[in-house]
């Protein structure tokens, strides 16, 4: 199925998986991220039980050097 | 020590930004030389790899972080980085920063305004980013805000005070309010002289990040903001039009022998 990450198309074999199987999918630590599905934040204590859905638009953020 | 809220106590009045530096190893030598507890962080999309030895080098430093929603243009984008932000560093504690004009940063305050108060309803301690306009600052604390960071001039343009009469009186009709000011500071002098107004804190980043030796300029700030915070405690003189000799008349040598 299709996805947006971090402003890229992803095609994904998996269908709805788990934001956690996602991150692990893509190399991610689940520690060291936040996501946000269609611009809304997701808590990292729902990774394992929210599935992620075909066309979802999915930001995964870490820390950066900030002013 | 000052103390910015009520469960907060600090030594130093000068809070560090991250980014800019030549290499991590000089931001993390910048920083320690500046005595800076406090250091602001964003967040941004990264590659799973690459990031990683900037944040394992600045948990080492064991500071506070201040993380900020640098690039925000809306209420909703800044409220979603700020959730984003509080789970990964953390801390309650966000930079808001709602921009609303692309070529000099500014503030839009119709939408700080607006993100501040959904931020505060969800529990966080809000340091707004804002301009030197005083019914805004109001508004800002009316909503709940107990800290403000009113800007000297646009981010990064390392000019120093734009308008040292308009942050003067904010510092005056605000006087039990912990005022930062964030962003346009170029140079210690200008710091000192924002500590010398009143101010509680200077957050600084392109001032030492960009420095020709950013360790070097981190020190000089740090004494800057001590001197003008010694100063401002002290009591400057008043001053006059015309010349008063300091040293005194009676006495004086020669004193009109010519007559």
């Amino acid at each position: 199925m299709q996805v947006v990450v971090n402003g890229e198309p992803h095609t994904l074999i998996e269908e709805r998986p788990s934001i956690q199987s996602l991150l692990a999918s893509l190399g991610y630590e689940t520690q060291s991220v936040a996501v946000a599905i269609n611009n809304e934040f997701v808590p990292r204590n729902t990774f394992s039980s929210r599935l992620v859905q075909p066309e979802e638009v999915l930001e995964i953020l870490s820390p950066m050097q900030g002013g | 020590m000052w103390s910015p809220f009520p469960s907060e106590q600090l030594t130093s009045r000068l809070l560090i930004g991250t980014a800019l530096y030549p290499s991590v190893e000089i931001m993390q030598q910048a920083i320690i030389a500046s005595g800076a507890e406090i250091v602001t962080v964003s967040l941004r999309r990264q590659t799973a790899e690459s990031g990683k030895a900037f944040w394992e080098l600045i948990q080492e430093l064991g500071l506070r972080f201040l993380p900020n929603t640098a690039g925000c243009k809306t209420a909703k984008e800044a409220v979603t980085t700020a959730l984003m932000a509080r789970e990964i560093f953390n801390t309650s504690w966000i930079k808001l920063e709602v921009i609303g004009d692309e070529w000099n940063l500014q503030p839009d305050p119709f939408g700080l305004l607006e993100a501040a108060k959904t931020l505060i309803a969800e529990g966080f301690e809000v340091f707004p980013y804002t301009t030197d306009d005083l019914v805004l600052a109001q508004r800002l604390l009316d909503i709940g805000c107990n800290i403000l960071m009113p800007w000297a001039a646009p981010i990064g343009t390392g000019r120093g005070p734009s308008n040292p009469y308009a942050l003067k009186i904010l510092r005056e009709r605000l006087p039990n309010t912990p005022l930062i000011i964030d962003a346009g500071i170029g140079l210690p002098s200008h710091a000192a002289s924002v500590m010398e107004m009143g101010y509680d804190a200077v957050l600084l980043n392109s001032a030492v990040a960009l420095a020709k030796n950013p360790v070097q300029m981190a020190e000089g700030f740090k004494q800057a903001i001590e001197a003008g915070r010694l100063a401002y405690e002290a009591g400057p003189m008043q001053t006059r039009d015309l010349a008063s000799p300091s040293t005194p008349v009676p006495g004086t040598p020669f004193w009109h022998q010519e007559k």
